[in-house]
């Protein structure tokens, strides 16, 4: 407690009135205790009344003369957070955090008590990634109850918040959480090296600064996870990964991430692991028909009929017999089309936009075959590659295939077959050059790590995951699973 | 510049050296090495992966004489840095021609199986543009997709069970019958299926742990000759000597015979595929003839890789008929036996005097 703050930094009411642009907002309550004179300045708005009025005001107007000193107030009053050593920077933007600014004028020194009224919403059930099993516990937009979910949860003297303020103009808390025994000091001394390069004035959200952070801007395909489901959370963090946690902003960044990381769902662990491995393929297949059966269509209609047995082509046929576009024209309409009722349907008010969104499927996918513009079988298909982008655990992978399906379809459209075959070539190239925090994106594949595809490409009965995921690179390994007992009787025994 | 070189593991050295083994040669192979030895080719086959075999020992060891370092280096150690730098343009030159041979004759057989209309020129610069997109992501890359090359197409071996259906036993009987001097001449057939081996001469310096590159490249040559093997034995008994004779790809034409319920011609899909097989051929081929150009005329490797592929794009134009073409691929793989089959034993033994006379004085 030898800090005492320099004269020059501790500003009057006047002063920091004029700092604030005379806003109407901030407030000053001057107490006349005995020949002392404090000012209490506060902003209306931010701060809970009561606590000012219960253990601020009162507090001081109760005190005997004798007490109303710096040291004795810094001491003694009731209020958790009280900072006393600060800049005049500091003064304005804890003032605008809700913080009450106690000024003595006899000595002209001031502290800072904390008695902010957050908005806070109360925690809900996850919304954007829903599970049909498991906790159904959301992130908020305020930190600290996003602090506080992951500390109840997460019960470990390793676990590491480590925060930092980022935005020049509006400064934003930010908040890197791992463990400290098991996290890779490279990944997080890269990430801590992105954070710090970052230079602007402000981030609205973690998802900009999860573009920020990424290490190919270009890339269409994300390179952190985004999620705002704790448990997910956790257990990335758990297998070695960092989380960062942004003020005002419900979505939290896990990284590094790998591509297959997108296709896991934490149900995936609660669930048996039989079903849990089908569900993982189902995934994989309709991400993968999502991304290339349009370009199928397209390029087996235009170039290869030959492909199709005679009985299918028949129907085939028939339904295309009416349509006068070429199958490329016809195929990035109904794409487009689709995308058009997706797009209004999620910025519709949501009683209408449900209605809308199926009213206008059906609709439009009925009138358009019955006008013949297009053929039964493409909308068949687009409805697939619809519905399979829509089944990514995270919804930004999902995107991610649904804009990559468009370069698809033209160069199927272009060169057949070959032309989707240099798609792909491209898709494993890119995927091979992507890195997040300097991690290979296409990990455990390539560099192929045999012990990870238990986690990454399918599931195995529990006691087979007494190792950490290596790709990641944790420190510990081990993580100490039960051990599964082999009873050594023989069958007639028991 | 040496220390912040990429690192592969040495098993990657399996799918590297196997990927650039395989490419366009295999869907020819069976009938050239046929014209040759008649059904006894698959002794020819197996013959050339023992010479390979040897070779393989004989690169590796010159190789650990001269620690990280590529046959460039190699060159303008033994032989100082004018007359290295002539074999190494020589060698660039070869590797450049090669690129181009697999590009043309992949386009001319996307042209015959499904692409009459298409333009060639558009499937030269499309190869070329995403070969470029791939070797700019620098060795670590083009090792991902020498591996993700391989496990994305070996399911293609099991395709042939369709074809072993109709297959017959007695096609290959009598055994021995072709003489000496014809097997020979199948051996000299076959290698030109079989090069590609000599990346090992230039992916050396990034293999992690050497010793263990010796055990992945022989398992690498031997599983090359098994796959080649199985499909010159196949096409052997499927086809009849006649029919053998006249399929210039009997790879593919024994592909068209395979149906699936919902696939009537599996070639269609199977010639597309192809592009995966070729991809890492032309990739490290890319990559070392860019590397060559750096080592002799120190242009950094992202310039040479376009100034490569800006070559053989504009040759492309020129070269248009497919006698040119066959005699040109020709050429190539006669330059590539001299070089790759009796240059290395030369080298050999080059080297082992060259450090005989250094160990003396």
């Amino acid at each position: 407690m030898t800090n005492t703050p320099n004269k020059n930094n501790c500003p009057n009411y006047e002063k920091i009135k004029y700092i604030l642009n005379q806003s109407p907002d901030l407030n000053c309550r001057t107490l006349e205790v005995g020949k002392d004179c404090i000012e209490v300045v506060f902003i209306k708005n931010l701060i809970k009344a009561e606590t000012v009025n219960e253990y601020v005001i009162k507090f001081i107007q109760q005190l005997p003369e004798k007490d109303i000193t710096y040291s004795y107030l810094m001491k003694n009053i009731p209020i958790d957070e009280v900072k006393i050593d600060f800049k005049e920077q500091e003064i304005i933007s804890s003032l605008l955090n809700g913080f009450v600014y106690i000024y003595l004028l006899k000595e002209s020194k001031a502290l800072l008590v904390n008695c902010a009224n957050p908005i806070e919403r109360s925690i809900e059930k996850a919304e954007t990634e829903s599970l049909v099993y498991g906790p159904k516990i959301s992130f908020t937009e305020s930190l600290s109850s996003n602090i506080q979910i992951i500390r109840q949860n997460l019960n470990n003297s390793n676990l590491c918040t480590d925060e930092l303020e980022i935005g020049e103009r509006v400064k934003k808390k930010l908040r890197i959480i791992y463990i400290k025994d098991l996290t890779d000091e490279d990944i997080l001394e890269t990430l801590k090296q992105k954070l710090e390069n970052i230079t602007t004035d402000d981030i609205i959200d973690s998802s900009v600064l999860s573009q920020c952070l990424e290490d190919n801007h270009y890339s269409f395909f994300p390179q952190f996870i985004m999620t705002e489901l704790p448990d997910r959370f956790l257990y990335s963090i758990l297998n070695g990964r960092v989380g960062i946690l942004l003020d005002r902003s419900p979505v939290a960044i896990i990284g590094p991430a790998n591509f297959f990381s997108f296709f896991e769902s934490t149900e995936d662990i609660y669930l048996r692991w039989s079903l849990s491995t089908f569900i993982r393929f189902i995934r994989f297949f309709a991400m993968a028909g999502s991304l290339l059966f349009t370009a199928f269509y397209v390029a087996i209609l235009t170039y290869h009929f030959e492909l199709i047995p005679s009985k299918l082509l028949i129907v085939i046929g028939q339904s295309r017999s009416q349509v006068p576009f070429p199958p490329l024209l016809e195929a990035i309409l109904m794409e487009l089309l689709i995308e058009l009722l997706r797009e209004a349907g999620a910025r519709l008010p949501s009683k209408v936009g449900q209605t809308m969104g199926i009213v206008g499927g059906i609709v439009i996918g009925q009138a358009t075959v019955e006008a013949g513009l297009t053929s039964n079988i493409l909308i068949i298909i687009v409805a697939f590659s619809a519905l399979g982008a829509f089944s990514a655990p995270i919804y930004e992978m999902g995107t991610a295939i649904r804009i990559a399906r468009f370069p698809f379809i033209i160069l199927a459209g272009v060169w057949g077959f070959n032309g989707i075959m240099i798609g792909v070539c491209v898709l494993v190239v890119h995927l091979l050059k992507l890195t997040s925090l300097n991690r290979p994106y296409l990990a455990p594949l390539y560099p192929f790590r045999k012990k990870d595809l238990k986690y990454f490409l399918i599931r195995l009965p529990h006691h087979f995951y007494r190792k950490r995921p290596v790709v990641n690179r944790p420190l510990n390994v081990f993580r100490i699973g039960w051990k599964f007992k082999k009873t050594g009787n023989d069958l007639d025994e028991f | 510049m040496k220390s912040n070189i990429s690192f592969v593991n040495a098993y990657i050295a399996f799918f590297i050296i196997h990927t650039s083994q395989i490419g366009m040669g295999i869907l020819g192979a069976p009938r050239i090495v046929f014209l040759e030895a008649k059904q006894d080719a698959w002794i020819s086959v197996l013959l050339s992966g023992l010479f390979i075999s040897v070779i393989i020992w004989m690169i590796i060891s010159i190789l650990a004489k001269y620690e990280n370092c590529n046959l460039y280096e190699i060159h303008e150690n033994l032989f100082g840095r004018f007359i290295g730098s002539i074999i190494n343009t020589f060698i660039v030159i070869y590797f450049i021609a090669a690129l181009y041979s697999i590009i043309i004759s992949y386009v001319e057989l996307s042209l015959t199986w499904g692409y009459e209309g298409v333009d060639e020129w558009v499937g030269v610069l499309a190869l070329l543009l995403v070969t470029i997109y791939a070797v700019s992501g620098g060795f670590r890359v083009i090792a991902g997709v020498c591996f993700l090359s391989l496990l994305m197409t070996i399911w293609l071996v099991f395709v042939f069970y369709q074809p072993l259906e109709s297959i017959n036993f007695t096609r290959i009987l009598p055994v021995m019958s072709a003489t000496p001097a014809q097997i020979m001449k199948g051996v000299f057939k076959t290698s030109f299926t079989m090069l590609g081996f000599e990346t090992l001469f230039f992916i050396f310096p990034f293999i992690k742990e050497k010793k263990k590159l010796l055990f992945f490249s022989q398992l690498a040559i031997w599983f090359t000759t098994l796959i080649v093997l199985i499909t010159t034995v196949i096409s052997i008994l499927f086809f009849s000597p006649k029919e053998l004779e006249i399929h210039i790809w009997p790879v593919v034409s024994m592909i068209s015979t395979v149906h699936f319920p919902f696939l009537e011609r599996f070639e269609f899909i199977a010639v597309p595929l192809w592009i995966l097989v070729i991809f890492p051929n032309l990739c490290l081929y890319l990559f070392i003839s860019s590397k060559g150009l750096k080592q002799i005329f120190h242009l950094k490797q992202k310039h040479g890789i376009w100034l490569i592929s800006i070559i053989i794009f504009i040759t492309s134009f020129f070269v248009t008929k497919r006698v040119d073409n066959n005699l040109f691929f020709d050429q190539v793989g006669h330059v590539g036996f001299y070089l790759w089959f009796i240059y290395p034993i030369l080298l050999y033994f080059i080297s082992i005097i060259k450090s005989k006379i250094f160990s003396h004085s």
